[in-house]
């Protein structure tokens, strides 16, 4: 298993956002969590790349538990973080972002792998640019571009989808199959969009109030009495 | 009056010290009940309150010892001690356990008998209990009026949640 999330529990002080969290994704594969607003999707990936504590429970990256790490040496494992909200540096350029990446990278001279100019080729037409200057789109392209130049196995993307037109979301979608199917890299998608997650996702979770109340493949998770229960009011 | 979503009850002192400091510049007595001697009253009134927030029989108990939840409703009791005409609640159920939150819409059903009562909610399960009225909101505006049953059946309102904003 290349990611393995055993019981996790988060608290704010006393008050409980993940109660028992258990999931597994493993390489190459292509997962997703869904949930409302506020039940806890976000928290639970920060606590899966050590921005902050769980209290209960287990994490282990390649059966390496990531207890007491910090979050770049998650990174340094092969997880890659793309956060809610983009958070690229404004005001550096394209360029000095993605370079930024690859400050995890183990080998001496680091480099922009190639693969996020073939895949956002975007990134290198505006690689002068400052990186503030980019559209929604574009920043997300950049913070996924970020998260590949630290070589991952694994990305985690928070919301990817949100404040982004339709036919942006459609080209995320089609870039994100095309990189999974062609590199072999796993995706762990947290999303309110449920067509954009169970089209990426080859199976889910869903969350309700901190917990996993279902699972299942993507036509499982599309089921209209799930929805109705757990995503819509 | 309106809490908060983080409790911000005092910690070191007892239930029932939170619950009269709250009632101190009450509007049902004044600031000066405790000066007339009116003390039974006080005391009256906060056991009334202990009673309605599920924590009767646990008054002389450090409100740091009670729980996420009962912190929760300790904090409602001390929005109530003070005698409001209207409360206001910011998700009162965060972070709580799924019997807790069954017990706090027990909690707030009660109080809205008497006092018109406004919650903040993402919990779903919570808003069906409670079964009340309900506005939508979405990126700052109302997006959406009506009864609960009326809410979940508007399409755009489930467009909304699944995330289709078209």
């Amino acid at each position: 298993m290349l990611l393995k999330v055993n019981g996790v529990s988060v608290y704010y002080g006393k008050s409980c956002a993940c109660h028992e969290v258990s999931l597994e994704i493993d390489h190459g594969e292509k997962v997703c969590v869904l949930g409302r607003n506020g039940v806890g999707k976000t928290t639970l990936l920060k606590s899966m790349v050590r921005l902050i504590p769980n209290r209960g429970g287990t994490i282990h990256v390649e059966n390496e538990d990531i207890d007491g790490m910090k979050p770049y040496e998650v990174a340094r494992l092969g997880i890659g973080y793309v956060p809610q909200g983009r958070m690229i540096f404004p005001n550096l350029t394209v360029m000095e972002n993605l370079k930024l990446g690859t400050t995890i990278q183990r080998e001496k001279i680091k480099a922009i792998p190639d693969l996020v100019f073939d895949f956002f080729p975007i990134l290198k037409m505006r690689s002068k640019q400052r990186a503030g200057s980019l559209s929604g789109g574009e920043q997300q392209m950049l913070a996924i571009g970020r998260a590949l130049s630290g070589l991952p196995k694994l990305i985690l993307l928070d919301e990817p989808s949100e404040g982004l037109a339709i036919a942006i979301i459609e080209e995320l979608i089609r870039i994100l199959k095309k990189l999974t199917y062609e590199t072999g890299l796993a995706i762990f998608l947290v999303e309110q969009n449920l067509d954009m997650a169970l089209e990426v996702a080859a199976r889910g979770y869903i969350m309700e109030k901190g917990r996993t109340v279902a699972q299942g493949d993507a036509a499982q998770l599309r089921d209209d009495e799930i929805v109705k229960r757990h995503l819509i009011v | 009056m309106r809490k908060f979503q983080v409790p911000t009850v005092f910690e070191d002192i007892s239930v029932l010290d939170n619950l009269i400091i709250a009632s101190i510049g009450s509007r049902a007595y004044g600031p000066w009940a405790f000066l007339r001697r009116e003390e039974q009253t006080v005391l009256n009134h906060v056991n009334e309150i202990t009673e309605v927030i599920h924590l009767s029989g646990r008054d002389h108990e450090l409100a740091s010892h009670l729980s996420h939840g009962e912190k929760q409703w300790l904090e409602i009791g001390m929005v109530l001690a003070y005698g409001p005409k209207l409360m206001l609640l910011d998700e009162p159920t965060a972070g709580m356990s799924p019997h807790e939150t069954i017990e706090t819409s027990e909690i707030i059903m009660k109080i809205s008998r008497d006092i018109t009562t406004v919650v903040i909610e993402h919990d779903i399960k919570f808003l069906r209990q409670i079964g009340q009225n309900v506005t939508v909101m979405h990126h700052g505006s109302v997006l959406a009026e009506g009864t609960f049953d009326e809410i979940a059946d508007m399409a755009r309102v489930k467009d909304v949640y699944l995330g289709r904003k078209g």
